[in-house]
């Protein structure tokens, strides 16, 4: 990991086209500007985990092959 | 529209069912290294669905219309998603979302946050997060009951 101190109003650039502005410094908190092309993916991290342990959650393990005994579904309309 | 389940073990699989081979070049989020899935669906399931891993055949995930159940469920892909799905026109899009089974409750949620779109014309799925305060990852779809107590619920579907 590279570590870089910036100060209020400083940016980084990473690669040709991508950049970083520290915009605002309050307490813990930090507000950053990206800038980037519109096929650049820009993610929270914490909404990344977030949907990586409701995966999880979701995900069925150890079905053996054809997975097929399980739920049939009698739909209620409410 | 509330679900009540209840388990059947089925012992063959006799309903037609319609396999639809996805590539997922991400992967799902937190199994990345799983990029081929299968998406199983049959009337007899419905509203159901399987994204089955073809890697990994123990990994799968049940999943539904999200439509179906909240009709005003609205999502806005980014540039860079809808470039990485090579989505031209929204009408080949179609989403799906993960049901999580609570065993202790019983309750049945889905995951509105990070639903799957698929491409359904390039045959190419991606999971994707939601910058939207309205949704979140357990929206109650309904709950189940277990008629026995199956040591292996988790093979379930």
């Amino acid at each position: 990991m590279l570590v870089l101190g910036r100060k209020l109003g400083q940016k980084i650039i990473l690669g040709d086209d991508i950049e970083i502005m520290v915009l605002e410094v309050r307490g813990e908190h930090v507000r950053l500007g990206i800038t980037a092309p519109r096929d650049v993916a820009v993610y929270r991290k914490e909404m990344l985990d977030r949907i990586a342990e409701e995966n999880s959650e979701a995900a069925l393990t150890g079905c053996t092959q054809p997975c097929t005994s399980g739920f049939l579904a009698e739909g209620l309309l409410s | 529209m509330v679900i009540n389940i209840e388990q059947h073990k089925l012992e063959e699989l006799t309903d037609e069912v319609n396999e639809t081979v996805l590539n997922m070049p991400s992967g799902m989020l937190g199994f990345a290294e799983y990029k081929q899935f299968v998406l199983v669906e049959g009337e007899k399931y419905a509203p159901f669905k399987r994204l089955q891993s073809v890697d990994n055949p123990q990994l799968g995930f049940v999943v539904i219309d999200p439509m179906e159940f909240f009709p005003d469920y609205d999502i806005e892909l980014s540039d860079h998603e809808t470039g990485q799905l090579g989505l031209e026109d929204a009408t080949d899009a179609k989403i799906v979302s993960t049901v999580t089974f609570d065993r202790k409750e019983g309750w049945m949620t889905t995951n509105l946050l990070g639903p799957i779109v698929i491409n359904t014309k390039l045959r190419v799925a991606k999971q994707i997060v939601l910058e939207d305060e309205r949704y979140g990852t357990k929206h109650l779809i309904g709950n189940h009951s277990y008629f026995e107590d199956s040591k292996d619920q988790r093979q379930a579907v």
